[in-house]
């Protein structure tokens, strides 16, 4: 009887109802599961505001203590008590075994989730997954390899086009054996499309700029941003456009030095873009000042949410951002320096009062935690292998 | 002084709508006749449709409570008739009633898909009882 419902109709009830409904509903008749896996209801459905969740990605003890630990994905409610969602299975690593143990949480886009074998090693291994539907694609091996241009830094990005409906890896390289002429511009990029399958050069970023490690970037506003180093030694945000793919500088908040730790992010409503730069002083104390860029571009728009109170004994006590929460306040992860710590706190910090709130994550150690929609993305790409 | 409407159903029985309910529906805004025939719906859906427009239209503020809880009785019919008010509000386009009744038909089938202690994602062979279910439920 639903498919006596015009299109439309069928298209909006289906379209509020969560995965696990969705899913469940695909195995019960061949025109339902032919609305569900059509392209045109997948973005119906993941235009429709669902659930804010939360992925974390983590390190838990088993049951037994004594049985060792295990790699954790599982996405929890963002609310006050932080409310465990669903566990995730992840069989990929099964079919690809990561060289570095496990695989990095290199970003997340309408439900699909970039990941990167590239902690310590450059693996040039990324897979894009979709852990509700349980589909994920391996991306090929990229151009500028070790092989083919000698060494190199990384640092990738993840987003949507929208003029083209498509997802893209933005992948920026320094390279280390340049010519002269090429020291000064010595960062390229590829980009690698979803809907195409494959990498393709963008050349030379144009910019003086060099990548020295892998950051989290932040996808906003059409366009992927990363924190770099100018070839003169201070930070600019590199902001690549992903319909004209064209990169940008935009410039840090005046005055500012950003410290060997900055990472752009987005604020929990998704309006504006944020800086999180945490530092030593002289005295060793740690600080972290959470920016906002209240008008897109504008330097001067910068504005200071916080500058949070150095932690624990001596300010020793390390503070690292991990995003923002939908309210507004930030989950930070407080690590005591020197020394490995069993158990981290995960805090939730509330940039306005700087109150802060301990979130129980049972006995992990938490690698990410970021901001997570449910979506279908991928139910309808023929090469999307189950895992 | 204001218009009436008349609004006729598929078994000939005439409902006289006043403008404020009547301009609820799109397609009777855009018509160029105050006589319209809603083609394929019976009086006794029609007759809920003219019901919940009356309501609708002579309480300002459709975010009152005591609003949200006469919808809410509303939309708690049977799923036939939930199916045919469906298509009867679609017919005349009146985006909010069709919002309330799509969100209670989205309501029902979590009801049956959605189990109460579910912790991981269900992989895309379903269970034969929740087959039954949603089979049940018209699919």
């Amino acid at each position: 009887m639903i498919d006596s419902f015009p299109e439309e109709i069928s298209h909006d009830i289906l379209s509020r109802l969560p995965i696990k409904c969705l899913i469940r509903c695909t195995s019960v008749s061949k025109p339902l599961l032919s609305i569900i896996k059509n392209s045109g209801f997948i973005r119906t459905h993941l235009r429709r505001r669902h659930e804010t969740l939360l992925l974390l990605h983590s390190r838990c003890y088993r049951a037994s203590m004594h049985e060792g630990t295990e790699e954790v994905y599982r996405l929890h409610c963002d609310n006050p008590a932080f409310d465990e969602y669903c566990r995730i299975d992840f069989q990929v690593d099964r079919m690809v075994d990561p060289i570095n143990g496990r695989f990095r949480v290199a970003g997340i886009c309408d439900g699909l989730v970039c990941l990167a074998d590239d902690l310590i090693s450059k693996a040039l291994s990324y897979i894009i997954w979709n852990p509700t539907i349980r589909k994920a694609v391996m991306l090929p091996r990229p151009g500028f390899t070790f092989t083919t241009h000698g060494p190199f830094e990384d640092s990738i990005g993840f987003g949507f086009d929208a003029m083209t409906n498509d997802y893209k890896v933005v992948r920026l390289v320094t390279l280390e054996n340049l010519v002269d002429e090429d020291a000064e511009n010595p960062t390229v990029a590829e980009v690698y499309s979803l809907a195409t399958g494959s990498w393709r050069s963008l050349g030379s970023v144009g910019l003086p700029c060099k990548i020295f490690c892998t950051r989290p970037h932040a996808f906003f506003n059409g366009n992927i941003h990363w924190v770099v180093h100018a070839v003169a030694s201070f930070y600019f945000i590199l902001a690549f456009d992903l319909d004209s793919e064209s990169f940008r500088k935009i410039l840090i908040p005046i005055g500012t030095e950003l410290g060997f730790n900055s990472r752009v992010s987005v604020t929990g409503d998704g309006k504006y873009l944020a800086l999180f730069t945490w530092y030593n002083d002289k005295n060793d104390i740690s600080y972290l000042d959470i920016w906002v860029m209240k008008e897109y571009c504008q330097q001067e728009s910068w504005t200071k949410m916080i500058t949070l109170a150095p932690q624990g004994p001596e300010g020793s006590v390390r503070p690292k951002p991990f995003c923002f929460r939908k309210s507004g306040e930030v989950f930070l992860e407080l690590r005591e320096p020197y020394f490995y710590r069993r158990y981290q706190t995960l805090v939730s910090l509330d940039p306005v009062s700087q109150q802060m709130n301990n979130v129980d994550i049972l006995d992990c150690e938490c690698y990410s935690l970021d901001s997570y929609e449910e979506s279908l993305v991928l139910l309808d790409v023929e090469n999307a292998v189950s895992c | 002084m204001s218009r009436v409407f008349k609004l006729k159903s598929s078994d000939n029985e005439t409902f006289e709508v006043e403008e404020a309910a009547a301009l609820l529906s799109e397609t009777i805004k855009s018509s160029s006749s105050t006589e319209i025939t809603v083609p394929n719906v019976k009086a006794e859906i029609l007759g809920k449709v003219v019901e919940w427009c009356n309501k609708h239209a002579e309480s300002e503020d459709t975010k009152d409570q005591l609003i949200k809880e006469w919808d809410a009785e509303f939309v708690s019919v049977d799923q036939h008739v939930l199916f045919k008010l469906i298509t009867a509000a679609d017919y005349l386009q009146i985006k909010e009633l069709v919002d309330q009744l799509t969100q209670r038909v989205g309501d029902m089938i979590k009801a049956k898909t959605l189990k109460t202690v579910e912790m991981t994602y269900p992989t895309f062979n379903v269970e034969r009882e929740v087959q039954e279910e949603l089979k049940s439920l018209g699919f």
